[in-house]
């Protein structure tokens, strides 16, 4: 018994190591992490495309902690726009024909939640580092990737797959359960870029589209207006 | 600024300067359709469902989790119950399910999947080991078992589900060690073999008593078959007792049947489980009922609906509050209310499919059922009076499948136990839903062939070469098998018959019974073009002798037959024959004579191995593909052979990464070194002529029965046994790959051209619960190989029309191997005026037919293709009506975009207007205010002031223009007079809006900025056209 303890204990430690490995890979190949690491805000400009290129728009998007906005201009002056301060959101829809902000339900304030930790991931949170688990590779289309989990406190469950020759992250899910119903959330990065100091992703995939990054502004004051509730 | 990192993209080349062989991963993102059909399903193993809470906030708040395990098309997951499924499995190495399980501590988190279906037909699959998951089906650990070819029932321990038992069946088709009751007692770490009788014999079922666990049931059964016949029962089946938790055991035979015994299903009353029912199938099969934990048997009943057919009628259950309500799972649902004395058939009239497998009865609420038939899941509220079928699970089985050359071109093929259907490969304007698929045929359904020089005639089968010809005008029916003569043997047709037209000659119908047969007047009358081509071995077709204890013919044992048929597409005299008994026949002179092949073919070949698929070549008259399939034997080695000197000489084909046993070949009628097999465990590729096979993973490793290449289309058509059927719409990217390829970082593929369409949907709203399968994509496609994933540097996609302009650009696909890449053919939408409705002018024209380039950019790399987009031709419609079409939308769309320049600048003015005067004061602001004024009631000429989604507004010119472009751009044809009068209408307005703006400008603007000038105050600046292109763009 004492032996099977010991085996268990050696393979949970080599686990572990695969996790640091992992990590340690991941930070080296961004280049300068500390500065994600420390960051206090992001923004990029650049355009949302469908997949099949027949329509294409300007986005723009702002990140600082837990809040979030991102503007998609539909036509000119006519702009979809999600917003929260950490707490709650709002969106305005003009394909509704009404420019007047709306409270966004739970699902989708934890899905825009989700945008914002892509950036401040678990990779390089040291507290959540501490919580990730390795689970092995996986195929992510047909290249292999390193997959490490983690589990938040609301219940949220984050995959990150990283590819494992070039370090970087390749794909992030997350799943959490809100009011009885399965969330999900996911993003595929492309085409990585040194910007600053550190590796970025200018293509980001996601279900409402792709995102096709112009330029990034890290750490730039941003106007805390931008996350506040509507004025009433 | 972003700048491209050195090191980077050293590390990038680094990284791919590996040499490639052919992987799964070089089929990149090619994904074929899964069409269906789910308006039959499929045969059903297994169902487990479970309430769970809906969150812990709503604890009584609760959705039913239903898992549906398939003959061999793996596990669905349903977590609403039964609205919609996801199949959960398909990553797995083999996709037949036989048992499951949940663990009631975990509710629907943790499910043991036993694959290997214990129902053991003559097409029935094979299974790859134990299976469990712990996250409700995301993710598999396989824990064993990989040599038990069924696993058919898993018991856990009600009170200590760490105590599993796993009744292995083992392998059907020969001897086999690896059978036999398994115990786990640590949560399935490991397993220990608990009861063993021989390697003839398996364990059928287990069950374990939920109020003393340490009490556990088993029963062992005897069974072999062979191609030609089948045996249940012997001295090793028996039922078994053990009251020590499975470590012991002892065999019951006080008051049970004496003699060999055959399959034996067992059953616990929940409610009182001190009674015990066992189904025994013996000489005389009957249900027997214990009320002393077996002990002691009564004979209940033994009418035929509760006895029959044991080896594939293999469930039964019990009521969980009424110890004497039974429902026995045979032909129908016998269901008895008195302890299984009597029981009541119902006739559904023909809601429910009949052959049942697989049952759930709620526990909170008996009245609600599932059964899982050969025919799908139904759900009944009413104890089994009324049932309502899940038309959402696309596991049809079929057996072989074939195409026409209708616009759209259909696919028909036959289904296990489930008649014969067709559909079109894609519908206008919509998706393939369950109505898309006609039925053709009926019983089982097996071939189903369109007559090519009549095709009003369909030509489909059910059983043994019952050939029925259809008019699909009229659809009257004629069977058209052909018969014996009164002094000839009988004819024996396989199960599976095969019926061909042929390949060089559409006059020709074909048909094998131990003869070759062909028909000239559509079926009509048949001309005998053989002799005997099989071993014609008498011992081998008795079917009337098959079954073991009970006698069980359905021609499924029909043995000596012919089984596949084709002839050469360059030389109708050569026929190639295949016989279910290994002979492999040819005749090269339109059958006067006959050549046995049987003796050359080489000695890795095990004699008399079941020819499974014969395919002459496209490209050689000499050459030829064949299949050999020994599994009945207990071999699932794939046997795939070559000649190319008709039969003298056969060449085996490297099948090392080949899994299963092998039902068919094909070899691309392009590119003769692309081939496909088709095996019981998927569909493999190869791109060297069968130097080499890769998997094609975006096929389930289902079996994969028949394989069709349409030649006009040239689509690939994978007909699953349990996941219907493929399409992978232009397999031109694959057959333009050559193994060369494979080391280049990037390499444009060729496609077919697209034929532009402009096909409207349908106002229908038919719920969730329906299967929909895409048609395919309307898409211009392109496609490129990449030799590893592309995840750093700028990597992009631009298209250019025939003057060198980018018109498009396309995001990119990253992902290693081919990439086919969809454009929507349209130019980006047009700018329009700022308006509170954000309606009108959302999408851009689409481009006219041509030819485009393709250029994509990836690091320092550039590399092009043409893409061409052809007129459809299909709508009646000419290329200058096209053009003429293209002119208008391109001429609204410059007006469109011409007014939002005039209101842009308007607007703009109007609020430098306004904001300047607020810092000048004096009749000037007032003069500047009034200016302002003017712009904004001029905007409202333009724009419509409101908009309301409910409430019609007043259009003004924005809106009449985006309606009218909406109208034009949506059609392919030309405008109407009327419409190309309203456009010059338009444009007049629009122009006159210009021209008032610029007199705008001069008669009140100037005078301003003049006053503004004498005050030493800047001017007023106005928009001008490349500040409006600069600023306002998407």
């Amino acid at each position: 018994m004492r032996v099977l303890i010991l085996l268990i204990a050696a393979a949970s430690a080599l686990w572990s190591q695969d996790v640091e490995r992992i990590v340690a890979r991941y930070t080296r190949a961004l280049g300068d992490a500390t500065k994600l690491e420390r960051l206090r805000s992001l923004s990029l400009v650049g355009k949302m495309s469908s997949a099949d290129g027949s329509w294409k728009r300007s986005f723009r998007a702002w990140f600082a902690g837990d809040k979030v906005r991102t503007e998609l201009t539909l036509q000119p002056g006519i702009v979809a726009t999600t917003w929260t301060d950490g707490t709650s959101g709002w969106s305005i829809q003009p394909w509704t024909q009404s420019l007047v902000p709306q409270p966004i339900n739970k699902a989708a304030l934890w899905r825009l939640g989700a945008m914002a930790h892509v950036w401040r991931n678990d990779l390089l949170d040291l507290q959540r580092r501490k919580t990730l688990e390795y689970i092995g590779t996986e195929e992510l289309d047909d290249s292999d990737c390193d997959k490490l989990r983690s589990r938040h406190s609301d219940g949220s469950v984050w995959t990150y797959y990283l590819d494992p020759d070039l370090g970087l992250l390749v794909k992030v899910t997350a799943e959490a359960e809100i009011g009885g119903e399965a969330v999900q959330w996911s993003a595929t990065f492309g085409n990585y870029q040194r910007i600053e100091g550190v590796m970025l992703p200018t293509v980001l995939e996601t279900s409402s589209g792709t995102i096709l990054v112009e330029q990034y502004g890290l750490d730039e004051p941003l106007d805390a207006t931008l996350f506040a509730p509507p004025a009433k | 600024m972003m700048k491209r990192s050195a090191s980077a993209l050293l590390i990038a080349v680094a990284v791919s300067a590996t040499a490639q062989t052919l992987t799964p991963a070089v089929f990149g993102n090619l994904s074929p359709r899964a069409v269906g059909p789910a308006t039959s399903s499929g045969r059903i193993t297994a169902i487990e469902a479970v309430y769970v809470p809906l969150d812990s906030l709503h604890p009584n708040d609760r959705r039913l989790v239903i898992y549906v395990g398939s003959a061999a098309g793996g596990v669905f997951k349903s977590r609403d119950g039964g609205m919609t499924f996801e199949p959960i499995f398909d990553k797995q190495e083999c996709q037949s399910i036989g048992a499951m399980a949940l663990d009631p501590r975990h509710r629907d988190s943790v499910l043991w999947v036993g694959t290997g279906e214990s129902n053991v037909r003559n097409s029935v699959s094979i299974g790859c080991g134990l299976f469990r998951t712990d996250d409700g089906g995301k993710t598999w650990k396989k824990v064993g078992f990989d040599s038990v070819e069924r696993i058919a029932k898993i018991a856990l321990d009600p009170k200590n589900p760490d105590r599993i038992f796993v009744a292995a069946l083992g392998a059907l088709w020969s001897d086999s060690p690896h059978r036999g009751l398994y115990r786990s007692t640590d949560g399935g770490k490991t397993f220990e073999r608990v009861l063993y009788v021989d390697d003839k014999t398996g364990c059928a079922d287990v069950v374990v008593d939920p109020a003393d666990p340490r009490i556990v049931y088993a029963a062992m059964w005897q069974f072999r078959r062979k191609a030609y016949s089948f045996s249940s029962g012997g001295p090793g089946s028996g039922l078994y007792k053990s009251t020590d938790g499975g470590t012991t055991w002892r065999k019951l035979t006080t008051d049970l049947p004496s003699g060999d015994l055959g399959r034996i299903v067992l059953a616990i009353a929940p409610s009182n489980p001190a009674i015990v029912y066992a189904m025994v199938e013996a000489k005389e099969s009957a249900l027997y009922r214990s009320t002393d934990r077996g002990e002691h048997w009564e004979r209940r009943s033994s009418a035929v609906n509760v006895t029959a057919r044991p080896f594939y009628f293999s469930a039964m259950a019990l009521d969980p509050y009424d110890p004497d309500r039974v429902y026995r799972l045979t032909f129908q649902l016998a269901i008895s209310d008195d302890g299984g004395k009597t029981f009541n058939t119902f006739s559904y009239g023909g809601a429910l499919h009949p052959d049942h497998h697989a049952f759930w009865i709620d526990p909170l609420n008996p009245q609600h059922l599932l059964i899982g038939t050969d025919g799908g899941v139904y759900e009944s509220f009413d104890r089994g009076q009324t049932w309502r079928m899940f038309r959402n699970l696309p596991l049809s089985q079929f057996y072989r499948i074939s195409y026409d050359f209708d616009d759209p071109y259909n696919i028909m093929g036959g289904l296990q136990d489930n008649g014969s259907w067709m559909a079109p490969h894609r519908v206008r304007g919509g998706a393939i839903t369950n109505c898309d698929w006609q039925p053709t045929g009926w019983g089982d359904g097996f071939a189903v062939v369109r007559d090519r020089v009549r095709p009003e005639f369909i030509y489909f089968e059910s059983q043994g070469g019952e050939a029925v010809r259809r008019n699909l005008r009229t659809n009257e029916t004629r069977s058209i098998q052909p018969r014996a003569g009164a002094n000839e043997p009988k004819l024996r047709f396989n199960w599976n018959t095969p019926i061909v037209v042929s390949n060089a000659n559409p006059r020709y119908l074909y048909i094998g019974s131990q003869y070759l047969h062909r028909s000239t007047d559509h079926g009509a009358t048949w001309q005998r073009l053989s002799p005997d081509l099989t071993t014609n071995d008498s011992t081998k077709y008795n079917p009337q002798e098959s079954g073991g204890v009970t006698r069980d013919n359905t021609s499924a044992e029909n043995h000596c037959t012919i089984y596949t048929i084709a002839d050469s597409p360059l030389d109708e005299r050569i026929v190639w024959v295949g016989t279910d008994d290994g002979n492999l026949q040819l005749t090269t002179d339109g059958g006067k004579t006959w050549t046995n092949l049987r003796s050359r073919l080489p000695r890795s070949l095990p004699e008399g191995t079941w020819v499974s698929c014969v395919e002459p070549s496209r490209h050689d008259v000499r050459t030829c593909f064949v299949t050999f399939d020994n599994h009945t034997r207990g071999d699932m080695t794939p046997y795939v052979y070559r000649t190319t000197d008709l039969g003298r000489s056969w060449q085996r084909l490297s099948t090392d990464s080949v899994r299963g046993f092998a039902h068919v070949v094909r070899q691309d009628p392009v590119n003769p070194n692309l081939l496909f097999v088709g095996t019981e465990l998927g569909l493999f590729v190869s791109l060297d002529g069968g130097k080499s096979f890769a998997r094609f993973k975006a096929i389930p490793a289902a079996p994969v029965r028949d394989v069709q290449i349409h030649p006009r289309e040239h689509d690939l058509i994978v007909a699953t046994h349990g996941r219907g059927a493929y399409i992978l719409d232009d397999i031109t990217p694959l057959r333009s790959l050559r193994p060369t390829m494979l080391d280049s970082e990037i390499v444009m593929l060729p496609v077919r051209p697209t034929v532009q369409r402009f096909e409207s949907g349908f106002q229908e709203f038919s719920g969730s619960d329906n299967y929909v399968a895409p048609s395919p994509s309307d898409e211009a496609q392109f496609a490129y190989y990449l030799r590893s994933r592309h995840l750093i540097g700028d990597m992009r996609i631009e298209i250019l029309d025939s003057t060198g302009k980018v018109i498009a650009t396309v995001p990119p696909g990253k992902r290693k191997g081919i990439n086919r890449i969809g454009w929507g053919m349209r130019t980006n939408p047009p700018r329009v005026a700022r308006s509170p409705n954000p309606g009108g002018g959302s999408f851009g024209p689409t481009v006219l037919p041509g030819t485009y380039t393709v250029r994509i950019s990836k690091g320092d790399r550039v590399v092009t293709s043409e893409l061409r987009i052809l007129h459809d031709t299909s709508a009646g419609l000419t290329l200058a009506e096209r053009r003429a079409n293209f002119a208008a939308s391109m001429r609204l769309y410059g007006l469109i975009e011409e007014t939002a320049f005039v209101v842009e600048r308007i607007l703009t003015l109007r609020d430098s207007l306004r904001a300047r005067a607020a810092g000048v004061g004096g009749p000037l602001a007032a003069r500047m205010r009034a200016a302002a004024e003017r712009l904004d009631s001029a905007y409202y000429t333009l724009v419509a002031r409101k908009a309301s989604l409910f409430a019609d507004t007043e259009p003004q010119l924005r809106e009449k223009l985006a309606d009218l472009y909406g109208a034009i751009a949506s059609y392919p044809g030309a405008p109407s007079d009327e419409q190309m009068r309203l456009i010059e209408e338009y444009a007049g307005k629009v122009a006159e809006a210009g021209r008032w703006f610029e007199r705008f400008t001069s008669d009140t603007l100037a005078p301003i900025a003049a006053q503004l000038r004498a005050s030493g105050l800047p001017p007023i600046p106005v928009l001008t056209r490349e500040q409006f292109d600069r600023a306002v763009a998407y």
